[in-house]
């Protein structure tokens, strides 16, 4: 008996491309979970066969098992991808911990047959971004709804997700942000300088994904009419044709630097690390690494006012909702307060976003996770007594809670 | 006999074509038009002449082309009928009568049209039941007449739709009349055809927009139903029973199933179920995204693949099977509209949480 309870609990961790890290949130995440709850937990991830060559790939990755799938993790293959892990991981493993929603179908089934626990993370909400067709857009949100009632636990990454969850399903979401402090703070180089004369004066930095949901335009054109700081922006620019006609827009505009992506980590962390205002413009849902990264580097935060974006920075940065505002908001910088906001964001991140303290997060949640049966509600457990027997006692009005 | 098949609707085109610019004219001084509320979707005072318009060019052309026949006074009913339904539509676009008045008025006719021997007399064998008793005789033919009639009332929300409804419903009656040889029956359908299409010319246009007005849908649902109804008594000793009773079911399908769902819906959310609101299968279609036009370019098609369907599961397994059949692919693709409808609106509600701390 005491030998079981001293048995690791196994954990299979679904959805993410794989180990070693080398792509978004979801894999740095596998990672530090390897890393800090490897020794107390048999870890399996499943990893993308298409991303990880044969001759790259391997067994073991530090305390974690790896298993290879011949799919893509990422686009409609991620259903087959998810759905295939889910499969395999019920043969063996106590735990399922789900990055994302893509194979959330088969929950129901899970729980009608099983005992396996279900942690699911659902990240943003996927079904609402424009990148997807409007059949996409469906199953997104059909599998949204399984992954949120069919878990035992879920997790989004931000409070304003957790209030929609609370909303459409009544029940209690957990929120576990992103990790940063894989981030490096670079010194400016002498030969960076020469390849990037902007760097040797202030200037804002941005760096994101070409599209209309991140504000891309707007920022563009707000920083074409206050001419105050340099913008140095980032991104795919000739993948959209929204793109290619920014570019060519603005090309010419003196204090817009049009850059194409940057494939060396280190030129980008060293532009990064030596801006003096990161403009974060994303809108769509939840809260994005990119941001907490520049939090982390204690770069002063001028962010779309949408409220994903104030909660992650405590509502302390600086906001713009339209172009006048953010017009308005780049003519009242001073150096002084920066430095402060640059401040207040850094211990922000030092606090919420370290990979250790995301970590710790997961643990408790896989701690608690065993010991459940049911999801947490956000209503009364009073709401859940037969219509009629409130009635009798004069509590009907205790059925309906409208907490919104 | 067969010249008039062409002559007439051609007659009634070319009519209502003149007659609408005439009627836009005189519309906007007497106040015949639809304002815009927040229900409607458009947002100019648009003429509501097309039911005047398609009344008058279907009549004229009927009496310029078609010499008189006795055979024509069968449907003598239906026109007074029509007429009073008529003007009951144009005081109501121009006066807005109360919904209880023109209920009483619809129920008078429809005891009418009873009176008269227009009636369901039997189930022809849907559900095993043949002959009908005649209280139920007379319930029955009141609750069609209509229940049709407020049903194609309420399709008629956007461009095209209600006209092309009525067009496809049109086209299948003039079908199962000629099967059944009652060929004045189907002169008389080709024209309204006619008439429709010079309508759906200025209904989809942008500068010379007219709409049918209650006017309009309530004389072509009435007349759909009654023709449906006529259609189906006068095929009683016809091998194509059947396959008649079929013809006239499909075309009034999807308004009747689509005023069910609708009423079904409001009272599950505890609503009255006459309470208007944005729930009626256009609605569902314009929040996919579809522009007017092709959203009723949708429902018409949906109309006509629910009317094949049935037409070949007829053939197949029999009439209780092939409604059944309609009625499953109704409900799948209400349903995947319905579940679009509801992503929608979780998506305006992120969007308003997305606001709620800005200041």
């Amino acid at each position: 008996m005491k030998e079981k309870m001293l048995e690791k609990k196994k954990i299979a961790i679904i959805g993410t491309v794989g180990v070693p890290a080398n792509y978004g949130g979801f894999e740095t995440l596998a990672e530090h979970l390897i890393e800090d709850l490897g020794q107390h937990h048999e870890l399996t991830v499943y990893c993308s066969g298409k991303k990880y060559p044969k001759k790259q790939r391997q067994a073991q990755y530090k305390a974690a098992n790896l298993k290879y799938l011949p799919l893509d993790a990422n686009g409609i293959q991620s259903i087959f991808y998810d759905s295939i892990s889910i499969l395999h991981a019920l043969f063996y493993a106590d735990v399922l911990l789900i990055l994302g929603v893509a194979g959330a179908w088969l929950l129901p089934f899970v729980r009608m047959f099983t005992n396996k626990k279900i942690i699911i993370s659902i990240d943003g909400i996927e079904w609402k971004r424009d990148k997807w067709n409007l059949v996409a857009k469906w199953y997104l949100f059909w599998a949204e709804s399984l992954a949120v009632k069919y878990s035992h636990i879920d997790i989004s990454d931000n409070e304003a997700i957790q209030d929609y969850t609370a909303a459409r399903y009544g029940t209690l979401s957990r929120i576990i942000e992103y990790g940063a402090d894989h981030t490096l703070k670079l010194p400016l180089t002498e030969a960076a300088v020469k390849q990037y004369p902007f760097l040797s004066s202030p200037f804002a930095f941005k760096v994101c994904r070409i599209e209309p949901e991140n504000n891309v335009h707007l920022i563009l054109e707000a920083f074409s009419k206050s001419k105050h700081l340099p913008l140095v922006f980032v991104g795919n620019w000739d993948k959209s044709e929204y793109g290619k006609s920014l570019k060519a827009r603005y090309k010419d505009q003196k204090n817009i630097y049009i850059l194409d992506p940057i494939y060396d980590q280190t030129q980008l962390d060293t532009i990064r690390s030596n801006a003096s205002l990161y403009v974060h413009g994303h809108s769509a849902g939840g809260t994005n690494p990119s941001l907490v990264e520049a939090m982390y580097l204690g770069l002063p935060i001028l962010a779309y006012g949408v409220s994903y974006n104030r909660v992650t920075t405590e509502n302390k940065a600086m906001y713009f909702n339209d172009e006048k505002e953010l017009v308005q908001q780049l003519l009242n910088i001073y150096t002084a307060k920066l430095r402060h906001i640059g401040q207040e964001m850094q211990s922000i991140a030092h606090r919420r976003y370290t990979w250790a303290h995301i970590a710790k997060k997961y643990q408790l949640l896989l701690d608690e996770v065993n010991a459940m049966r049911d999801k947490s509600s956000v209503n009364a457990k009073v709401s859940k007594l037969p219509y009629h027997e409130l009635l009798g006692r004069g509590l009907a009005h205790l059925k309906t809670t409208n907490t919104f | 006999m067969n010249s008039y098949y062409i002559i007439s609707p051609i007659t009634a085109f070319i009519l209502s074509f003149l007659i609408i610019p005439a009627l836009r004219k005189i519309a906007i001084p007497i106040g015949l038009v639809d304002k815009p509320n927040y229900r409607k979707i458009h947002s100019n005072p648009v003429p509501l002449v097309g039911g005047i318009a398609i009344f008058f060019a279907t009549i004229l052309a009927l009496t310029l082309v078609v010499p008189f026949n006795s055979e024509l006074l069968a449907y003598k009913n239906t026109f007074i009928g029509v007429v009073i339904l008529l003007i009951v539509g144009v005081i109501d676009d121009r006066f807005d009568l109360r919904a209880s008045l023109k209920l009483a008025i619809q129920l008078l006719l429809a005891h009418f049209i009873f009176s008269q021997g227009i009636k369901i007399e039997s189930l022809n064998g849907f559900f095993g039941v043949y002959a009908l008793p005649d209280w139920i005789q007379y319930f029955l033919t009141i609750i069609i007449i209509t229940g049709v009639v407020n049903a194609f009332n309420l399709m008629d929300g956007i461009d095209g739709l209600a006209a092309g409804m009525a067009i496809v419903g049109f086209a299948i009656f003039t079908v199962l009349a000629t099967v059944n040889g009652q060929h004045y029956a189907a002169i008389i359908f080709l024209t309204s055809i006619g008439a429709l299409l010079a309508f759906l010319r200025y209904n989809l246009s942008h500068k010379k927009k007219i709409f049918m007005g209650d006017a309009g849908s309530l004389i072509i649902g009435f007349v759909m139903v009654v023709s449906g109804l006529h259609l189906i008594q006068a095929a009683q000793d016809s091998i194509y029973l059947s396959t008649i009773t079929l013809g006239v079911i499909s075309v009034l399908f999807v308004p009747v199933f689509d005023a069910f769902r609708v009423f079904r819906r409001r009272l599950k959310s505890g609503k009255s179920p006459f309470q208007a609101d944005k729930t009626h299968l256009h609605h569902l279609i314009l929040i996919t995204g579809l522009k007017h036009k092709m959203a009723s370019f949708f429902i018409v098609s949906m109309m006509t693949l629910i009317a094949i369907i049935g037409y070949l599961s007829f053939q197949f397994a029999g009439l209780t099977i092939s409604i059944a059949m309609m009625l499953f692919v109704f409900i799948i693709i209400t349903t995947i509209l319905q579940f679009n409808e509801k992503l929608n609106y979780w998506k305006n509600f992120i969007r308003q949480m997305e606001n709620w701390n800005k200041e």
